[in-house]
C-alpha cells in the first residue's frame, strides 16, 4: 500500500488525520476541521476570559477526544505610559485631525460600542496573561502564539500536557524559541493574513526547516490550496497553517459583506500595511487603507498608538456595517476562495489536490482519499 | 549594555540599554524589562523608554 505523503510525523503526535491547522475566530470552523481530520484553532485575541472559556468548553463537549487549540496574540513591547488615556495623549494632533477628517468625509457616526480594539490582548498585558492562564487551566492541547514569545509558558504548558506553538517570521526567531523547547514552529511568510514580516513563505520556510532539527516546521502564508499543502512539505513542512480559505466558509461567523469581499478579492486585493494596528499587517484593501495612501497622509503610528487613534472609528464601521471601510486580514491566497463552501469540502479537496500533485511528481499512485 | 529590544513578533525594533527595572506578570512570571536612552524605535514613536517581553530581548551583536 502506498504510504500517505499527507500522514506526517505531526500527524502522529496530535493524533489527527491531515497536517492542516486552521487558525480562525469561528468556534464552528475549528470544530468542523477537526471534525474532517485537521486541526482546528479557535483566535482567542479578541475574546474576553469568559467568552474564552464558554468556546474551550463548547468545543470540548463537540470535539470530545479530537484535539484543537486556541491562538493568542502576546505584546512584546509597551510603552511607559500606563493607561489608555495617557497614551492616547501623546497621540499627535495631525493624526487626530486626520482621522476626524475621514470620519467626517464619509459620514461616519460615532461608535455604538466601546472600541473592542482597546481590550485586546497586545495593548494590556495583564489581560493577555488572564488568557494564557485560562488555557492552562482548560488543558487546551494546543496552545499557539501568533505573536510573542512562549517561552516564558513552556514549562507550565508541559506540565499540563499542553503542547506550545510559536510563530515566528525571522530565522533568528525560530532559533531561540527551538532552543527553548517548543513543539512546533509556524514558519510565517510575508503572504499571511494579518500580522507578518516581510520574508516570503518560500524563503523562510526551507530557512526555519534547516534550523529545526526534529522540531516540526508548519508552513504558513498563502497557503489555500492543495498544492501549497504539496510545496509546503517540499520545502520541509511537517504541516500548514492556514487561515483565509475558512473566513467564506458555510461554518464561519464572519459578516456576509466580508464574506462577500473573500470570495470577490483577487491576490493583489491585500496590502501590508502597518495603518490599522501599527504593526504591520496584510488586510483587504478598504477605504482606510487607501486613505492612508495618499501622499498627504501622515505616517501611521507605532503600535498600540494607531490602533488606539482608530479604534473608536473601526468600532463605529462594525456597529453600522459601513462596508467601504470593514476591514478583514486576508492572506494573498485570497484569491484561490471563489466561493462560500463547508468546511468539510474545504478539507476534502485541499487533501485530494496534494495528494494528486504528490503523485504526479513521485509518479506513485494516488493513495486513497480517507 | 547595549540591547537590541525585542518585539520580534510584533515586527517592530527598539534598541537601547537596559535600565535594571523588571516587572514579572503572572506565575510562572512573565518578566519585561524597561530599556531607555533608544537609538532605534519605530518612527512616531514618542518615548525615550520603552518595556520589553523577555523572550523577545537580543544582545546588539547577536541581532540580525
Amino acid at each position: 500500500m502506498t504510504k500517505d505523503p499527507l500522514r506526517t510525523k505531526l500527524c502522529d503526535t496530535l493524533g489527527i488525520e491531515l497536517p492542516v491547522f486552521a487558525f480562525t475566530p469561528s468556534r464552528d470552523v475549528a470544530a468542523a476541521v477537526s471534525e474532517a481530520g485537521g486541526f482546528g484553532v479557535l483566535a482567542g485575541a479578541l475574546r474576553d476570559s469568559d467568552e474564552l472559556e464558554t468556546d474551550i468548553r463548547w468545543l470540548k463537549e463537540r470535539l470530545g477526544s479530537k484535539p484543537f487549540g486556541v491562538d493568542l496574540l502576546l505584546p512584546a513591547s509597551a510603552p511607559p505610559g500606563g493607561s489608555i488615556e495617557e497614551l492616547m495623549a501623546q497621540i499627535p494632533e495631525e493624526h487626530l485631525a486626520f482621522v476626524r477628517e475621514i470620519k467626517a468625509r464619509y459620514e461616519i457616526p460615532d461608535a455604538k460600542n466601546p472600541p473592542m480594539f482597546y481590550d485586546l490582548g497586545w495593548v494590556k498585558q495583564d489581560r493577555a496573561r488572564q488568557q494564557i492562564d485560562l488555557v492552562l487551566e482548560e488543558r487546551v492541547p494546543v496552545l499557539a502564539f501568533g505573536l510573542g514569545s512562549p517561552n516564558f509558558i513552556l514549562e507550565a504548558a508541559h506540565a499540563r500536557g499542553i503542547k506550545v506553538f510559536g510563530l515566528v517570521g525571522k530565522p533568528r526567531q525560530a532559533e531561540r524559541e527551538i532552543a527553548a523547547g517548543v513543539d512546533a514552529i509556524i514558519a510565517q511568510g510575508t503572504d499571511a493574513a494579518g500580522h507578518t514580516g516581510s520574508i516570503g513563505t518560500f524563503s523562510i520556510v526551507p530557512a526555519v526547516a534547516a534550523l529545526a532539527g526534529d522540531v516540526p516546521v508548519i508552513a504558513a502564508g498563502g497557503v489555500t490550496t492543495g498544492r501549497h499543502l504539496a510545496a509546503a512539505l517540499c520545502l520541509g513542512a511537517a504541516g500548514v497553517w492556514t487561515g483565509t480559505i475558512w473566513l467564506a466558509s458555510k461554518e464561519s461567523d464572519r459578516d456576509p459583506i466580508i464574506k462577500q469581499k473573500i470570495v470577490d478579492a483577487g491576490a493583489d486585493d491585500t496590502v501590508l500595511s502597518t495603518c490599522v494596528s501599527g504593526f504591520s499587517m496584510r488586510v483587504l484593501k478598504t477605504k482606510w487603507t487607501e486613505e492612508w495612501e495618499r501622499p498627504d497622509a501622515p505616517k501611521p503610528l507605532p503600535a498600540p498608538y494607531q490602533l488606539l487613534l482608530a479604534g473608536e472609528l473601526h468600532q463605529a464601521v462594525n456597529d453600522y456595517r459601513i462596508e467601504p471601510f470593514m476591514i478583514e486580514a486576508a492572506g494573498q491566497g485570497v484569491g484561490f476562495v471563489t466561493a462560500e463552501r463547508p468546511v468539510a469540502d474545504i478539507v476534502r479537496d485541499l487533501a485530494g489536490e496534494a495528494r494528486a500533485a504528490l503523485a504526479a511528481i513521485s509518479g506513485d499512485p494516488v493513495p486513497a482519499q480517507r | 549594555m547595549p540591547v537590541a529590544g525585542g518585539a520580534g513578533g510584533t515586527r517592530e525594533e527598539y534598541a537601547g540599554v537596559l535600565t535594571g527595572e523588571y516587572v514579572d506578570h503572572g506565575d510562572p512570571p512573565w518578566r519585561w524589562y524597561r530599556l531607555t536612552g533608544l537609538s532605534r524605535k519605530p518612527d512616531g514613536y514618542p518615548w525615550d523608554s520603552v518595556w520589553c517581553e523577555s523572550g523577545n530581548l537580543f544582545v546588539a551583536e547577536d541581532a540580525r
